[in-house]
């Protein structure tokens, strides 16, 4: 049998190679030993492209948010992941921790607010809620790809996702070749960029269900936040005019009104999603609903900064 | 504790290595441990329900052993039968005969209704209580002795890789294998751990890419026809095909690792050329105990009928096939469909014969392998559908509104997965032509030299693991 034991073992050599490297390389830092590769090019690889950048986020930051819990935090989608948490430590001289996840639901950026509850002694939010979102047919959650690996522990080593995201991460240590890890839409040439900021109109709001459950929980987290001395600002991300003459064609202004009346209704708001000269210039956003990151530098500055916010901008208590 | 799930993988490595070091004797005693933590693994509350389950077919059968009075054994007999066959009832069957009764007392004016019970239908319930059924019958006609170990009895009923579905196990078959020590065997295991890898292939890259499209039909019918119902009625067979054949192989290799063979429960299906050869090849081990225990003592019994007595005998069994996947009317009509076609094939034997005849014989095979497949496709729109109105749609709605395009139809997402996974079926079916043809192939693989062979091995493995999910379940499992 000892025989055999040895004839499996080195049948299982390839099998030991390929844990090995996924070990070395660690491309989330989930097993925290080797630090072969430095974060920053491991957030880039994560977010090169449009698959990998929503699972990445969402398990590299609640691993990293469970290592070090920060008391003020970010929560939100793509729209404010671009948001650096050094830029608002340079405003506020405080820490933060940007919990913006490409692609997040309602459901997911709820998951993360409860997550981070749990995990921190929170003292400031910034809830950055989106319209677009806010759709029942917009329902599901992207936790489980954080969540799998925290019960689960093994699957990172068995996972073939990330033995693709170790080799890119050690493709591109090597040869910092761009083109690794530009692949996501905000790469796209500016002609496929029309067409899928049309495609993601139709996304969106073609199917559009005004989602009470997601209103419900926002009660709930607002509630929370007052009861815990949570200081809980929400906020409306600007969006390209594009969207407001959609939402006008599909008669959807009703529910924007309403979604944002509700927002309002229940903390501090701050709402960008208003008739602004940035707004109507297309080479602001990325696609129709991500400003650019100058736009978004420009956000960071007005919100946590000491730029005054522009007239425009609707700053609200309830 | 799926098959294709880590913690089995790392379950059948710990056991290996256990079982092989320990001495003889203890090792019936540590198959059952692992199995009972098997089933505690999938609910703790299981353990006890299946130990009471299997010493109550333990005390039946030394019962029958023991006792001596005819009417005494005969009403022990009985009440083991009643018991079996109500506990599985009750389980599995009380609420579908609650909502037929309900159906019915509709009829009255003020409208009574039964409330349902809320049941957690045991794992693998109908399995170990056909193999239960089959051992105490058998004990009753005298054809086999009981087991009078204990150990080895539980194990029969609960040894984990036949637990969750079979393949639904004879006590005759089972326990003379118990009877001799099991030395460790180098072609036993690797034959096990072949057979475990091959389905696991059979399973993941197949049955899984295909699982998908026919999930999203079947959820959402109405929202199909023409193409992509036709789709579907070909690559819901090849997708349940692989899936339980694939569950099968990984039960029959993790058994032979430690030295135990199970009954195989496949033989090239879809090279039958009739309904009742198919039913030889497919889901043998269910199929040959409803032969055994259902249709062949009706027949003897009730001979004199003599045709009449076929037929009905056909029907019986195959309701109980049809009944016994589940309680829901659709697989009563799948049953009596499998009835007709092969009281069909019975009365028309000797004209169909005779026509054939007339035709060369490669292109009478060939006609009736496609026939017979084609049949089975049909009748499997009643295993998926949610229910008879489901399967009507789908078969009235097949030539509707068909649109030849190749591209764009939406209920394949995962193109790639999905051709991919027809591909390695084509693979898959002419191996199966060749060992349909006489070529053992297996015997082929295993005289290339290391290199190939590991080669291939890892060739399997990648695919698997390119293209597992990590939550895939079996179909069988349900049952």
């Amino acid at each position: 049998m000892k025989k055999y034991l040895y004839k499996g073992f080195y049948f299982t050599i390839p099998f030991l190679i390929l844990f090995g490297f996924i070990l070395v390389i660690d491309p989330y830092n989930f097993v925290n030993i080797f630090h072969v590769i430095d974060s920053e090019n491991k957030q880039m690889v994560m977010n090169r492209n449009d698959e990998s950048g929503p699972r990445g986020n969402m398990l590299w930051k609640i691993l990293h948010y469970k290592r070090k819990p920060v008391n003020n935090i970010l929560i939100g989608d793509s729209q404010c992941r671009l948001i650096s948490e050094d830029s608002l430590k340079k405003y506020t001289h405080e820490e933060w921790f940007n919990f913006c996840i490409p692609g997040a639901s309602y459901e997911t950026m709820f998951d993360n607010f409860w997550f981070a509850a749990k995990h921190g002694k929170l003292q400031k939010v910034v809830f950055e809620v989106s319209f677009m979102n806010f759709n029942k047919n917009r329902s599901y959650s992207l936790s489980h790809f954080a969540r799998d690996f925290m019960k689960k522990p093994y699957l990172y080593f068995t996972k073939k996702e990330i033995l693709y995201d170790s080799w890119a991460n050690l493709l591109y240590a090597l040869t910092k070749d761009e083109r690794i890890v530009q692949n996501s839409h905000e790469f796209a040439p500016e002609e496929d960029m029309n067409v899928l900021a049309d495609k993601r109109l139709e996304l969106f709001f073609g199917n559009y269900i005004y989602p009470d459950q997601f209103s419900q929980e926002l009660v709930k987290i607002t509630n929370y936040c007052h009861q815990n001395n949570i200081q809980l600002v929400f906020l409306i991300m600007p969006t390209y005019m594009e969207v407001h003459h959609y939402l006008q064609e599909k008669g959807l202004i009703p529910m924007h009104q309403k979604f944002k009346a509700e927002i309002k209704g229940l903390s501090e708001t701050i709402d960008y999603d208003v008739d602004l000269e940035v707004s109507k210039k297309r080479e602001n956003f990325i696609d129709y609903f991500h400003p650019r990151p100058p736009i978004l530098n420009r956000i960071a500055r007005e919100v946590w900064g000491n730029l005054p916010l522009p007239e425009e901008v609707e700053h609200t208590y309830p | 504790m799926l098959f294709n799930s880590f913690y089995y993988f790392l379950l059948l490595g710990v056991l290996f290595v256990l079982y092989y070091s320990i001495n003889q004797r203890y090792r019936n005693v540590l198959l059952l441990i692992a199995s009972l933590f098997f089933i505690g693994y999938i609910a703790p509350r299981l353990i006890v329900f299946t130990l009471l389950f299997t010493l109550i077919n333990y005390f039946i059968g030394i019962g029958l052993d023991v006792i001596k009075t005819k009417k005494n054994r005969k009403r022990l007999f009985w009440t083991g039968i009643f018991l079996d066959i109500g506990i599985l009832a009750f389980y599995k069957y009380i609420n579908f005969i609650f909502e037929n009764i309900n159906f019915l007392l509709e009829l009255f004016p003020n409208k009574p209704e039964i409330p349902y019970l809320s049941l957690v239908i045991p794992v693998g319930i109908s399995y170990y209580t056909f193999q239960a059924l089959g051992y105490i019958i058998r004990i009753n006609r005298g054809a086999e002795k009981p087991e009078h170990n204990f150990i080895k009895f539980a194990l029969f009923l609960t040894f984990f890789p036949k637990f969750l579905s079979g393949p639904v196990e004879r006590s005759n078959h089972f326990f003379p294998q118990l009877a001799h020590d099991i030395h460790f065997d180098k072609e036993n295991i690797n034959a096990g751990a072949r057979l475990f890898v091959w389905g696991l292939f059979k399973k993941v890259v197949i049955g899984n890419n295909l699982a998908a499209p026919v999930l999203l039909v079947y959820d959402d019918i109405h929202q199909y026809t023409g193409i992509p119902l036709l789709t579907i009625l070909f690559v819901q067979t090849i997708h349940l095909y692989c899936d339980f054949s694939g569950y099968t192989d990984m039960a029959l290799g993790s058994a032979r690792i430690f030295g135990i063979k199970l009954i195989d429960n496949f033989n090239r299906p879809f090279f039958a050329r009739n309904v009742g050869e198919f039913w030889r090849r497919w889901h043998i081990s269910l199929s040959s105990w409803c032969n055994d225990f259902i249709f062949s003592p009706f027949i003897v019994k009730y001979r004199k009928m003599g045709q009449k007595a076929a037929i009905i005998g056909i029907f019986l069994t195959f309701f109980v096939i049809g009944i016994w996947h589940g309680a829901n009317w659709t697989f009563v009509v799948l049953g009596i469909l499998q009835g007709i076609a092969i009281s069909y094939e019975f009365y028309t034997k000797r004209k169909r014969l005779q026509i054939a005849s007339k035709f060369p014989s490669g292109f009478v095979t060939f006609t009736s392998r496609a026939i017979t497949f084609i049949f089975f496709c049909f009748t499997l729109v009643f295993f998926n559908a949610k229910n008879i109105g489901d399967a009507i749609y789908f078969i009235t709605h097949l030539f509707s509104n068909i649109e030849i395009q190749l591209t764009g139809h939406k209920f394949i997402y995962e193109k790639f997965n999905f051709i991919f996974a027809m591909a390695a079926f084509s693979i898959l079916l002419m191996i199966e032509y060749m060992q349909e043809k006489g070529v053992d192939m297996l015997k082929l693989f295993s005289k290339q030299p290391r290199l190939i062979r590991w080669l291939g091995y890892y060739i399997l493995i990648i695919m698997v693991y390119y293209f597992s999910s990590g939550d895939d379940t079996f179909v069988y499992l349900q049952f």
